[in-house]
């Protein structure tokens, strides 16, 4: 969920970009002596993962999910690389669409990005399989559901007895249809072109 | 195939297109920030909503466009005001909520549509922006229109070769062809970047 501009206090505000921050610094201090032929594999799979962030399923009660591929690029690029790209993504996003707000950006990136980047590789680095890539995906989604409930809780704005319920099962829902998706599109390149999985993992 | 969906008007004239667009951020920069960090009032969120809808008037964007992006805030106010009516709070508070929300996003709507996206990024760019980050965000620009032509063939190509609707099945091969396709693509883009002399301060 993408949280839009005015909903959240301050205070949340400031702590988690203050993290985003922090980790878009560091992230792009490990990038900095990266080998070149890297640039365009990030930009076209960052643009990769925009476009498949607009293709948006209809779900029950009106509203419309669509994919992340956080841990996708997680797995394929590594995390930093991926949260940056992911950080680029949420901002695209917020200008262009209004899909979440550009003051909460620091928020989003924490819930989306970070999260799905950072706990998404290395619950993958446990055992580099696609059964636990797909199984990544699912946790960091419901991950990151609970978080931004949390952060509406703490901002007075939802009280958990309801806002909790519903985020868990429409991202239940969206956590099951991105773990199938991202199992497929790994099989898929293992069968097809594997030479992409082996990138290095920055 | 249409490709200005995003910034639609920014091609227009008027006063508010030739606006130098570092005043534009600048201001958009203040007027968010106020409006998230400082618990204004719904008197004078509307007073500033008015003054905005004046100037998007200026800009000739159409009223219809504008009023449409407020769906996309639509899920969260039906979430909070959901939990404000269970918790009996004033309702007057959700209304504040989605003014502030409103306010911003309209800011946002003006500076974007009356600016050209490559302005936007060079303005950025002297703001300081890491230009690492930028380097992403021009690819992503760049090859959104590429890949969304992309997908509009393939889709086109998978209706004239079947009558029912897309199926889970093949819509994760799509997305697995279109990955491998932006990734060949990439490797192609790399290349010739590398002939044109392209080093790793772009």
């Amino acid at each position: 969920m993408h949280i839009p501009d005015g909903f959240l206090e301050p205070k949340i505000l400031v702590s988690t970009s203050i993290i985003s921050l922090a980790v878009i610094f560091l992230g792009l201090k490990k990038l900095k002596n990266i080998d070149i032929n890297r640039i365009p594999l990030m930009g076209v799979l960052a643009s990769f993962v925009f476009v498949v962030e607009t293709i948006a399923f209809p779900v029950i009660g009106g509203t419309s999910v669509h994919l992340e591929g956080v841990v996708l690029t997680a797995v394929l690029l590594g995390p930093f690389s991926s949260s940056l790209i992911i950080f680029c993504v949420l901002f695209l996003q917020a200008l262009l669409f209004q899909h979440g707000g550009i003051i909460s950006l620091g928020t989003n990136f924490f819930n989306i990005g970070i999260v799905g980047s950072f706990l998404g590789y290395y619950i993958w680095k446990i055992r580099q399989t696609k059964i636990f890539a797909s199984f990544a995906t699912f946790i960091t989604t419901i991950i990151s559901a609970v978080l931004c409930s949390f952060e509406l809780y703490f901002s007075k704005k939802l009280v958990l007895s309801v806002g909790l319920p519903t985020m868990l099962f429409s991202h239940l829902i969206v956590g099951i249809i991105e773990a199938v998706f991202v199992y497929s599109i790994l099989s898929f390149i293992e069968k097809i072109s594997p030479h992409i999985l082996k990138f290095e993992k920055i | 195939m249409k490709h200005n969906f995003i910034d639609k008007y920014s091609s227009l004239s008027s006063l508010v297109h030739k606006i130098d667009t570092k005043i534009k951020l600048i201001s958009f920069i203040t007027i968010a920030i106020f409006v998230s960090f400082f618990g204004l009032s719904s008197k004078i969120l509307v007073l500033l909503l008015l003054f905005l809808i004046f100037i998007s008037q200026l800009a000739k964007i159409p009223v219809l466009f504008l009023l449409s992006r407020i769906f996309v805030i639509l899920p969260f106010v039906c979430l909070i005001s959901f939990s404000y009516f269970i918790t009996k709070q004033n309702f007057l508070d959700v209304l504040n909520v989605v003014l502030k929300s409103y306010t911003i996003i309209l800011s946002l709507l003006i500076l974007i549509q009356t600016t050209k996206f490559n302005d936007l990024l060079t303005t950025l760019k002297s703001f300081k922006f890491p230009k690492f980050l930028l380097l992403i965000l021009s690819f992503i620009y760049r090859y959104f229109f590429v890949l969304t032509d992309e997908v509009e063939k393939m889709t086109f190509a998978v209706k004239l070769k079947q009558q029912k609707k897309l199926n889970l099945k093949t819509l994760t091969k799509l997305v697995g062809v279109l990955l491998l396709r932006s990734y060949n693509r990439a490797e192609k883009i790399n290349k010739a970047m590398i002939l044109r002399g392209a080093d790793r301060n772009l």
